[in-house]
């Protein structure tokens, strides 16, 4: 069975990932956003209520992704052909407890986030165009993150953020297309088309991760060693303790560019190790991953 | 620690900004006579508008990032100091700087 976790393709091979946002003001504390990441468009709302004086926040931001249909102009075209598309809301709190007098800068930001999505799948399990089945499938994902920050508020004190994720997502994938031969034409020549016979399939994964970002007080470089388990289940169960399960390792470094726009670029080694479960890659298996980031901060990792 | 409480109304309008320039800035304050004002992330220009007391009144910026990095300040009292901005560079990751208006 063809496992399409995360941590799959992710982290077996070196990634590159940058994305296009912007956030524009509609009116008093509602700014709509956009952004533009892995051929997917992303738009809604953003509602912010905040006490700064008391150092709170709270943010609600709901939005709508669907794939972009030509990548290389950034078009979207939505019509009756359209059925694959997320509804997201996330909410955050931040709580801050900074003072003028206390040299400790410090505070935590909780986050939830969750996702739904219907898409409609198309195969044909007898290998003729006549015989379509469809079938309507509702995704769905939920997240929680919680960021904590305490720094020494003086020049050159070091900054800590541990930072923790948990999340749960059960998403429908059709199944890969294979050759279906055809019968042999009038000059005895048989081809094949490429056709979904297959089901779709779900798979319910559970990851929970956690990392802990150092920035030494001196330098352009800060520090993050993360660990993540996931776990998946078995194909269209919600259960997601009972197949494949990896613990990956991973240790970030990052260099800060003294350049516009909050750029981040991080090189990590990572080792995957499975243990439970069978895949179609090695009980141990290791590489690197790179990450470009701009118009990001120290906080944003996990 | 010094009590917090909100700033006096008075005669003096009062615009702050802080935006990040170069390099990587992770969080903005802004403390008007110890009160919290601003609070924000720092991948973009945060302002903060308000009356203060036309009696002393102090300023004070702390600012996080990485290495030395640079960010902008901006103080805007029409009347008295229009449009006054300076560019601070960022020691080990932070900076502080207080001013009396």
């Amino acid at each position: 069975m063809k496992q399409k976790l995360l941590f799959s393709l992710c982290c077996l091979l070196p990634a590159v990932i940058w994305a296009q946002s912007t956030r524009f003001e509609i009116l008093p504390f509602v700014n709509g956003t956009t952004t533009i990441k892995e051929g997917q468009l992303e738009a809604g709302p953003f509602f912010s209520w905040k006490n700064v004086s008391a150092g709170r926040k709270l943010a609600i931001q709901p939005t709508l992704r669907l794939p972009l249909t030509d990548k290389d102009n950034n078009l979207l075209q939505i019509d009756r052909f359209t059925k694959t598309w997320r509804s997201i809301v996330a909410f955050q709190y931040a709580r801050d407890f900074t003072t003028a007098a206390s040299p400790l800068i410090t505070g935590y930001i909780l986050s939830f986030q969750g996702e739904y999505g219907f898409s409609e799948f198309k195969y044909y399990p007898t290998g003729k165009k006549t015989d379509a089945l469809k079938e309507g499938k509702h995704s769905y994902a939920f997240e929680l993150k919680y960021i904590r920050y305490r720094n020494v508020g003086a020049a050159h004190g070091k900054q800590i953020s541990p930072q923790f994720r948990l999340r749960y997502s059960y998403d429908w994938e059709a199944a890969d297309k294979v050759g279906v031969v055809r019968p042999p034409n009038g000059n005895g020549l048989a081809t094949t088309t490429d056709m979904v016979v297959d089901r779709p399939s779900a798979t319910p994964t559970l990851s929970p991760a956690a990392a802990l970002q150092y920035y030494p007080g001196q330098g352009n470089f800060s520090y993050a060693p993360a660990l993540y388990y996931d776990m998946s289940g078995k194909n269209r169960q919600s259960n997601p303790f009972n197949d494949l399960h990896r613990l990956r390792v991973e240790a970030w470094a990052f260099f800060y560019p003294l350049a516009e726009g909050n750029v981040k670029i991080g090189l990590s080694p990572f080792l995957s190790i499975r243990t439970k479960g069978d895949d179609d890659y090695r009980t141990l298996e290791y590489g690197g991953l790179i990450t470009v980031k701009f118009g990001t901060t120290f906080l944003q990792f996990l | 620690m010094a009590k917090q409480s909100k700033p006096k109304a008075g005669g003096r309008k009062l615009t702050l900004s802080l935006a990040p320039v170069k390099g990587s800035i992770t969080l903005f304050y802004a403390f008007v006579n110890d009160v919290k004002v601003l609070w924000d992330d720092g991948t973009a220009k945060r302002s903060w508008t308000g009356i203060i007391p036309d009696t002393q009144v102090r300023i004070k910026v702390r600012v996080v990032g990485i290495g030395a990095a640079e960010y902008g300040l901006n103080i805007d009292l029409p009347g008295i100091a229009n449009d006054q901005s300076l560019n601070l560079q960022l020691q080990g990751g932070y900076h502080e700087t207080e001013i009396t208006l």
